[in-house]
């Protein structure tokens, strides 16, 4: 049949110039030739300074205070380990940020749902007050606060002597490494660690084998409920067994500072506050508009069925809503990590901070610019990388 | 029925060679081969997934063959940029969804097309609208948009936003597929309207009444092959294939 | 719930209606049962939030009445336009009074002054007087404002003529009207500038916010429709310079656009640090508002592009004519948040540029001797104007909205 040429005359051969693949290549090749004559521009006006990454194996004769857990001299130690100091810095705000954003935020956004009206009120007040306020504006605000509202460290504000409030910062009681009970080394709050791990291992194992079973078998072989056992048991067992290996340090007021337990600096908390407060805000209205667009049959089929109003919410409405919510809840989560960087404004040493130090002292603005932008994106892509984890997570297991 | 005139030796104003399509490894067209005359009102039958569809689409390139040629009105539809823009304002397409641009009002919607690719003065393009608007029995919506309209006031704006263009050819995908019951009727006589006026048209539908009352020559597809064509009294009463038969008898 | 009240005529009246003719009290208390104590649990959610509640109404009424607003009264026009010329003041009214009959013009034809939209005005104008009668301002100042509230009106009532159904005169008028808005940066920027006015270093505080985030999201939104059209486009290289554009331009925080500006593209872009300033904020917010318009043409019904070459369009043109037209405004919404976000974010420019804005004045503020202890009364002042500015985008973007939602699509 294809060889049937009816009465078609062979068709005449199309000139280069007016084919459409001619065309797009011409296209591309003018859009490419301008992009590199503007790269070529920019790289050209770059051109005059000096390059290199040299700058950061050297000293980095400045030191920066908000450190934790580790303890960095910065008379003796790199410039890049001073970043490397910031950068943990800035994952400490960000962690903490992350976890408690998200738990105010679904509070405020469920309360803003809720029948009570008072408590609806409430909640609307607290994401419109923070939501349309500069997050700088709000960092600074509570930077002085804190260090204007709060009494010296003298007057501390003292709860029941084992929190402290002053404008040094607030001091927390905090689980400290002790050898226990027998008065064993040090190291056996290490070996506690290990043996948590372990069950968290066995504990997973075990859920695992029992998640099969209920699958082949049919039967209820409860996976969540020995899982949990497993894990909680092995751990206390084992820090009975090692004679209590951690001391919770509580902190005292010594001269013109905390001594023991941990102690939030005015920086940091203002750092934290500012952060949690305007996040929670945009995170409250992802998970109210989220629960708004459930169909209304859910609720009412939940109430149909018998469920209370906690029951409801937990079993039922934020399951789904969750599913919903996960990609703006990302968004929000990666704009915080990257607005930890308004850590600037309070001085609080995170990565952005140094790095800004590092170019005032040795220039290379390019070159340290670069290493900024590289660590956010890291980041961003390790938040999603998270992120996407657990929603493909959701939404296999619970279609 | 239709035109006598197109029986006659009128000139072929549609002609495919061999044509196949490809999506991925799903064979879309396989070696379709047929011409249409000038004048002549073809009906595109055929189960859904049989490549009809597909098969109109090509007639105006809104799909590109992967082998075999169509020729239209002397044009070929290759990969010249001059032949595609030639074949777009000959060939005016009706489809299932309408299409219709809701952010513009009927009146720029038909206009739309005249002004900014024939570069008609606006006056003239309107007045040519209002027209078109008179024949298929609406002109009194020209200033609303489409969102107020009914689905079958919808598709007669679509069918004189194509007309305003002026083209040889007009092709239908399922005119009346996404329409009420009561509203395919006003339609399906917009169209008897047009093919009695001469236009040609190529009309992929269900409609089994249109395609016996109005048609000249029936095309039945199947797993993207033409395998039968002939006058409607032909296919309907006599189908010579297997596959033709099945498909009438699944319907009828 | 529903029997009649007594000596009532027994006539059927709807549910609101029979709840409206019982007395106050009853309501108020039906009222109270309902949404405040409908259960013990409630009660005592209640209970909890209403004592939190008045704690923090407390706490802010005394901070308020402990607080010295000295330091605002003394400083509003630092705060305001401090660095500005003092005998070139006469600019900055000119430029409102070039605004506010647009912005009355704009309420006349796309929506009306309803109680709230008047008793915000109010607040507003009285703001505007306060600044006005600042220290050594004399009262050419506050005529200007007078006029400006004047011509506020005056476009109002105007706009309001205009019928409210599509035709000749509402596309006339509001071609007019929308025309008149885009010119209004540019000429408000000649106001300030042309013929021997301020300098762009001259710009300083809340004035050089309110200039830096229109310019910002103006620069942004014309960058940002290329880059999408280009990032969705078929051509790979182009589509993949603009994907590599946008996540490079997202993936650092602003303030590291702004360490750019501050010290990289000096050598780059000619021009004073407020131009950069200007341009890195467009560059910024093009990589975000391009990342929405197209999640607009993906949401678009293919239909329509093929619609529009059945009709004989090119590709340029269909993208004119019917594709884009049609994202953006689906994208609307996302954009005006963008535009929301950017004012906030210009409250960081004085953190790490030379240049004041309010924040940074503010800090100016609190570096006289005299008001060294009134940082929180200073923060606090600029917190507020900047929410009421943000609060204000974010109903209007409300409004259009639930406006756009009817008829046209």
């Amino acid at each position: 049949m294809t060889t049937m040429t009816g009465g078609l005359p062979p068709p005449a051969p199309t000139p280069l110039f007016f084919r459409r693949g001619f065309r797009n290549l011409l296209a591309q090749g003018v859009y490419v030739g301008v992009t590199a004559l503007v790269i070529f521009y920019v790289v050209q006006a770059l051109g005059g300074r000096e390059y290199g990454f040299g700058f950061l194996n050297q000293p980095a004769a400045f030191d920066v205070g908000n450190q934790w857990l580790i303890n960095v001299d910065g008379t003796t130690n790199t410039r890049f380990t001073m970043y490397l100091v910031g950068i943990w810095a800035t994952a400490r705000v960000v962690m903490v940020t992350l976890l408690l954003s998200t738990v105010l935020g679904v509070a405020v956004g469920v309360a803003r749902l809720s029948p009570n009206w008072l408590l609806s009120k409430m909640a609307m007040l607290f994401v419109e007050i923070f939501r349309n306020m500069p997050l700088f504006v709000q960092i600074v605000l509570w930077y002085a606060i804190v260090l204007f509202g709060l009494p010296q460290i003298q007057n501390a504000l003292d709860l029941g002597d084992t929190f402290f409030l002053s404008n040094r910062g607030i001091a927390v009681p905090w689980p400290e490494p002790d050898g226990g009970l027998y008065g064993g080394p040090e190291w056996l709050t290490a070996v506690w660690a290990a043996a948590v791990a372990a069950a968290a291992v066995a504990a997973w194992f075990v859920r695992r084998r029992r998640q099969e079973l209920e699958r082949e078998t049919g039967q209820p072989h409860y996976p969540n409920r020995w899982g949990i056992r497993l894990f909680a048991g092995g751990a206390l067992v084992s820090f009975l067994a090692l004679g209590l290996p951690l001391t919770i340090d509580v902190p005292v007021l010594s001269g013109t500072d905390y001594a023991e337990g941990l102690t939030l600096r005015p920086e940091f908390t203002a750092l934290t506050l500012g952060l949690t407060i305007y996040t929670a805000s945009f995170i409250a209205e992802i998970v109210r508009a989220s629960i708004q667009a459930l169909p209304k049959g859910q609720t009412e089929a939940a109430n149909a069925i018998g469920l209370s109003g906690y029951q409801r919410l937990t079993l039922v409405i934020l399951p789904q809503a969750l599913r919903q919510m996960i990609p703006s809840v990302t968004n929000q989560y990666l704009n915080a990590s990257k607005n930890s960087s308004l850590a600037y404004g309070v001085s609080y040493a995170d990565l952005f901070f140094v790095a800004n130090i590092i170019q005032n002292k040795i220039g290379h603005a390019v070159e340290v610019f670069a290493l900024i932008i590289v660590t956010y994106m890291l980041m961003s892509l390790a938040i999603s990388v998270v992120m996407n984890f657990l929603n493909s997570r959701l939404t296999l297991t619970r279609v | 029925m239709g035109n006598e005139a197109a029986s006659a030796a009128a000139p072929e104003i549609i002609v495919t060679e061999g044509v196949e399509k490809w999506f991925g490894d799903f064979q879309a067209l396989d070696d379709v081969t047929m011409s249409v005359k000038e004048h002549e009102i073809v009906v595109v039958l055929g189960p859904s997934g049989s490549g009809k569809s597909t098969f109109i689409r090509c007639l105006n390139r809104l799909e590109e063959h992967d082998a075999g040629r169509i020729v239209i009105d002397g044009i070929e539809l290759n990969d010249d940029v001059r032949n595609l823009n030639a074949i777009r304002s000959e060939v005016g397409m009706v489809f299932q969804q309408f299409n219709l641009f809701p952010h513009l009002s009927v009146l720029n919607n038909i206009t739309l097309g005249p002004r900014k690719v024939r570069r008609q003065p606006k006056r003239e393009a309107e007045e040519q609208a209002m027209q078109l608007l008179e024949r298929v029995g609406i002109p009194e919506q020209a200033e609303k948009f489409p969102a107020q309209l009914s689905g079958g006031q919808q598709q007669r704006v679509a069918i004189a936003r194509s007309l305003a263009m002026q083209p040889k050819i007009m092709l239908f995908d399922e005119p009346t597929s996404a329409l009420d019951p009561e509203m395919i009727k006003e339609v399906l006589d917009v169209m008897q309207e047009l093919a009695e006026s001469g236009m040609t048209m190529v009309v992929v539908t269900h409609e089994m009444g249109f395609a016996r009352g109005v048609a000249d020559r029936v095309m039945f597809f199947d797993e993207g092959a033409l395998v039968e064509q002939g006058t409607p009294n032909h296919f309907f009463d006599n189908p010579r294939e297997e596959r033709t038969k099945l498909f009438l008898s699944q319907i009828l | 719930m529903t029997e009649p009240v007594a000596g009532a005529r027994k006539v059927v009246l709807p549910p609101h209606r029979v709840r409206a003719q019982r007395p106050l009290g009853t309501r108020a208390r039906e009222w109270t049962r309902e949404n405040l104590f409908p259960s013990p649990a409630q009660a005592v959610v209640t209970l909890l939030a209403l004592a939190f509640a008045t704690a923090i109404v407390a706490l802010a009424v005394y901070l308020v009445l402990a607080a010295e607003w000295r330091v605002i009264t003394v400083n509003r026009w630092l705060l305001f336009a401090g660095g500005f010329p003092q005998d070139q003041e006469w600019r900055l009214w000119v430029s409102v009074a070039l605004v506010f009959p647009l912005i009355g013009a704009a309420f006349g034809l796309w929506a009306s002054l309803g109680r709230r939209d008047l008793l915000f005005m109010a607040l507003a104008a009285g703001f505007l007087f306060f600044l006005a009668r600042h220290g050594d301002a004399g009262w050419a100042s506050t005529v200007w404002v007078a006029g400006s509230l004047a011509l506020f009106f005056a476009g109002y009532l105007v706009c309001r003529l205009v019928p409210r159904e599509p035709g000749r005169a509402r596309s006339i008028a509001t071609w007019t009207a929308g025309g008149a808005l885009a010119l209004a940066l540019p000429a408000v920027l000649a106001v300030l500038m042309a013929a021997g006015g301020a300098r762009t270093n001259e710009f300083s505080g809340f004035m050089m916010n309110l200039i830096l985030a229109p310019v910002g999201i103006a620069g942004g939104l014309l960058l940002a429709i290329p880059l999408a059209v280009g990032r969705a486009s078929s051509l790979r290289a182009v589509s993949w310079t603009c994907t590599a554009y946008i996540e490079l331009i997202r993936g650092a925080p602003l303030i590291g656009w702004l360490f750019v500006a501050l010290f990289i593209l000096e050598d780059v872009i000619a021009g004073d640090l407020i131009v950069r300033t200007m341009v890195v904020l467009a560059v910024f917010t093009s990589a975000y508002i391009a990342e929405y318009i197209r999640g607009g043409l993906q949401a678009l019904p293919h239909g329509q592009t093929e619609a529009a070459q059945a009709v004989g369009l090119g590709r340029t043109r269909t993208l004119q004519l019917v594709v884009l037209p049609q994202a953006l405004r689906i994208s609307i919404p996302p954009i005006v948040g963008q535009a929301i976000s950017l004012w906030k974010d210009t409250a960081l420019i004085s953190a790490i540029l030379p240049l004041r804005e309010l924040v940074g004045n503010s800090k100016a503020a609190i570096a006289q001797p005299e008001f060294i202890e009134n940082r929180i009364e200073v923060y606090v002042f600029a917190a507020v104007l900047f929410w009421i500015v943000a609060f204000v985008m974010s109903r209007v973007s409300q409004r259009m909205e639930r406006s756009l939602g009817i008829g046209e699509r």
